[in-house]
């Protein structure tokens, strides 16, 4: 799912407008999977659970709606876009809504020495070494795992959410 | 697992509380999953409550209620139809004339084994000169004419990403020329073509054809890809025994590579070298196509709302028709482009270019036909602004352009454009447009000479104009089935006539002069339907009048045949099954009404494509194309398009 139709530069149609829907139902996924997955004890413990969004705005807005004042084990939820990978560092989670595969595969190489969930629905995204992929079959929204990639930043996904998966690999 | 399917019947109430979690109310129903028997109660549930539902809940949500393809276009403020690789890979069509047979709105008529006739609305002709046609930004329509010569337009099809394809006036973003219509060619990325293809096929109206593709890294940089690709062609029909003896072949190789340099900035460079033999029967000789091309984009990204684009390109186009005329001809092009976001409310998009040509028309039989001089350069500077302005946010959007132009032709132009669109609410849009566009002379309408000044063309002629009234309205109908109707109505001034009749002996030259005038008027219709998962229709209905005459006063008698070529009816259908995991059938039909004028009769066509994926890496392709006759004509010149069986193998890497 591309946020933006990539056109031409000089699209007359730039206000594409991806479903609103889809994003408040892939929302309130991002805040269902914080509950099935545990990151490894953080050396500053923090106040607040941080979600970030890079590269897909108009999900933060939609985040931001359906979750809202929801809380993560008693903390609340903080959400935040980001613009470079070095912020992931602050973030528990982040959305990367990047259609160019080489800069989804920058970001994840970025991040891979931190425990941070990676989720896209970008294609090939799990291929790349990302954590969770959105897919859409038949209209509902379903995930793929990529498990490894998750042991590799010590992050333990729950037998539950594996097992709602489309694939694990 | 749940047995109910949860779906939403009704979303998005506009806000009209203080709280903007809950004032957006979502009406969920919880109705039975086509296999149960009986019905689960109806639930309501708000959107805050989304975070709330369990992931296997989330997970029987349907979101792609409506036609997720067709979404991003449905408020845009023009006749626009976006043709993905998926449709055309599909399709398996083989050229890039055939793949515009698959777009809704587009007169595509073919005359023999190399001639289309193409156009959008009207005015169609084997130099048809009112649509501008861009492959990867660069132009591709020659200034010999203002038309493009498709037999010399080529790339892989597997590698075009989309076909874009706007119908009206687009000339206050495209240029000139943009007058009936745009076609925006767009080449996938290197990274979305990486590993190797290999296709070899033929049968039909092939003799034979052979493609291959590789795409790996450029270190950490980037991507690239390489291409090369041969086709063989036989000879097409004529209408009595005997073929038309147009055999023909092409060969063409490229390269395209995207490189990230930074966080924010790309380049991207890429290029193809083509040579192709068509046989003349008139001549007995091969008429030979060739050329070559470079581009280099470079683009800055700020953030999702702006970006810089620079691009350069050359390109060297070269001919010889072996009876009339030879010609040389290089292009460079420079254009530099800038979006960028004022408020919330306010997207522009500056820019502005310099094109030059210079071209070396060498005539083979000067008696019958010369271009005076025979060495010419043009050169023409642009600058476009457009500006979208949201006036109430999701509901009325406005789009205002222009563009200004001075060439060598007639000196300054300018082309304004006003659109809106109206969005009712999701499902339904309204848009309309008003917008002026001019088609610039070119070689053939200022230095022509034909029978030694028998008729020639006239510096003074000026600039063809339109001014072209639309109006539109997308509706998703419901969760398989949406429309798009468009109607429009254009009037033409200073046509191109002649300035008197043909007669003999002839007293003085004819020349080409700005006697024509006329309109056109027509209306546009595209159903989609995906009755099953596993079916997809679409269906579009065309219909079109023309009017065009020599305004009062002017000796010309020929400009009323102007609308000859275009059919006032076409029917045109698509019907994409997946009859299994790894079999998908394509049917297309079409009907297209006669052309009474010159003797061309209505005709139907029947293409079916089917492919079998035999393995992830191996796939077999055969594809039938106007299956219901022999042969017929689809335009004037008494040649006619044989029944065609190809088979092919296709091999990913």
């Amino acid at each position: 799912m591309t946020v933006m139709l990539p056109l031409f530069c000089t699209s007359i149609y730039a206000y594409a407008d991806n479903s609103e829907l889809e994003y408040r139902v892939k929302s309130a996924f991002l805040f269902n999977f914080t509950k099935f997955i545990e990151w490894p004890v953080a050396e500053i413990p923090r106040s607040e659970f941080v979600m970030c969004v890079a590269g897909n705005p108009q999900l933060h807005n939609k985040l931001i709606e359906t979750v809202g004042t929801k809380q993560n084990n008693g903390k609340p939820i903080q959400f935040t876009i980001i613009k470079h990978p070095g912020e992931a560092q602050y973030c528990q989670m982040v959305f990367l809504g990047f259609p160019e595969r080489e800069r989804l595969g920058d970001w994840i190489g970025a991040m891979s020495d931190l425990a941070v969930l990676t989720v896209s629905d970008e294609q090939d995204f799990i291929n790349l070494g990302g954590m969770i992929q959105f897919v859409i079959i038949d209209g509902k929204i379903r995930f793929d795992i990529n498990q490894s990639a998750a042991n590799r930043s010590s992050i333990k996904m729950s037998s539950k959410l594996l097992g709602l998966a489309r694939n694990v690999n | 697992m749940e047995k109910c399917d949860w779906k939403v019947i009704s979303k998005f109430g506009k806000n009209a509380g203080l709280s903007g979690l809950s004032a957006l109310a979502v009406f969920v129903s919880a109705v039975s999953s086509s296999y149960a028997a009986n019905t689960e109660p109806v639930m309501l549930a708000r959107v805050d409550d989304l975070a709330s539902l369990s992931l296997e809940s989330l997970m029987n949500i349907d979101v792609v209620s409506v036609s997720k393809r067709s979404e991003p276009l449905q408020q845009s403020p023009a006749a626009v139809f976006v043709l993905d690789s998926s449709a055309i890979i599909r399709s398996g069509v083989k050229s890039i004339p055939e793949a515009l047979r698959l777009i809704p709105g587009l007169q595509v008529a073919r005359l023999d084994s190399h001639t289309y006739a193409i156009t959008a609305r009207g005015f169609n002709s084997t130099v048809a000169d009112k649509l501008e046609v861009l492959m990867d930004g660069r132009s591709l329509y020659t200034p010999l004419y203002s038309g493009v010569f498709w037999d010399a337009q080529d790339t892989l099809m597997e590698d075009i990403d989309r076909i874009e394809v706007i119908r009206g006036p687009g000339a206050s973003l495209w240029g000139a020329n943009a007058v009936n219509g745009v076609v925006n060619i767009v080449t996938k990325a290197a990274a979305k073509t990486q590993g190797g293809v290999e296709q070899i096929g033929g049968g039909g109206e092939y003799k034979g054809f052979a493609a291959w593709r590789y795409g790996g890294e450029v270190g950490e940089l980037g991507h690239y890809r390489v291409y090369a690709k041969t086709t063989h062609y036989n000879a097409q029909e004529i209408a009595g025994a005997g073929d038309a003896s147009d055999a023909r072949n092409n060969d063409q190789l490229g390269f395209r590579t995207d490189l990230r340099l930074n966080d924010s900035d790309t380049l991207s460079l890429q290029g193809d070298l083509y040579k192709g033999r068509i046989a003349n029967p008139l001549s007995n000789m091969d008429e030979s196509t060739s050329g070559h091309n470079v581009i280099a984009r470079w683009k800055r990204r700020y953030d999702d709302n702006s970006d810089t684009e620079i691009q350069f390109y050359y390109d060297q186009i070269s001919r010889d028709e072996t009876r009339t005329f030879s010609e040389d001809r290089n292009i460079y092009d420079v254009e530099v482009k800038h979006r960028f976001a004022v408020g919330e409310r306010q997207h522009f998009v500056l820019g502005g270019g310099y094109h030059t040509t210079d071209d070396n028309i060498e005539s083979l039989n000067p008696a019958v036909l010369k271009f005076v001089p025979a060495e010419r350069k043009d050169e023409t500077l642009d600058f476009f602004i457009q500006d979208q302005i949201a006036l109430i946010e999701n509901k009325l959007h406005l789009t205002l352009g222009a563009k200004y132009e001075n060439n060598d032709y007639t000196g300054d132009e300018f082309q304004p454009s006003a659109r809106f669109s109206y969005i009712l609410n999701e499902r339904n849009t309204a848009w309309g447009a008003v917008s002026r566009a001019v088609r610039i002379p070119n070689r053939l309408d200022h230095t022509l000479d034909i029978y030694n000044g028998a008729l020639v063309g006239d510096e003074s002629f000026s600039s063809e104009e339109v001014v072209a009234y639309e109006l539109g309205y997308r509706a998703i109908l419901s969760s398989i089935l949406s429309t798009d109707i468009a109607i429009f109505y254009n009037e033409y001034d200073e046509l191109r006539a002649f300035s008197g009749t043909f007669g003999v002996p002839q007293p003085e030259p004819i020349r080409i002069v700005n006697d024509g005038a006329g309109r056109t008027q027509g209306l546009e219709l595209t159903v989609r339907w995906e009755p099953l998962p596993e079916i997809k229709v679409l269906a579009s209905y065309v219909y079109q009048d023309m009017d065009v005459a020599a305004k009062f006063g002017s000796k010309d008698t020929n400009i009323a045949k102007n609308d000859e070529n275009d059919p006032n009816n076409q029917f045109n259908l698509r019907v994409d099954w997946d009859v299994a995991e790894s079999v998908s059938v394509q049917t297309r039909a079409r009907w297209v009404d006669g052309l009474d004028d010159v003797g061309v009769k209505a005709y139907s066509a029947l293409d079916i494509t089917a492919i079998w994926r035999v393995s992830k890496s191996v796939e077999l392709s055969l594809l039938g194309t106007n299956l219901l006759d022999p042969q017929h004509a689809e335009f004037s010149g008494g040649k006619e398009i044989s029944r065609s069986l190809t088979g092919q193998f296709t091999w990913h890497f």
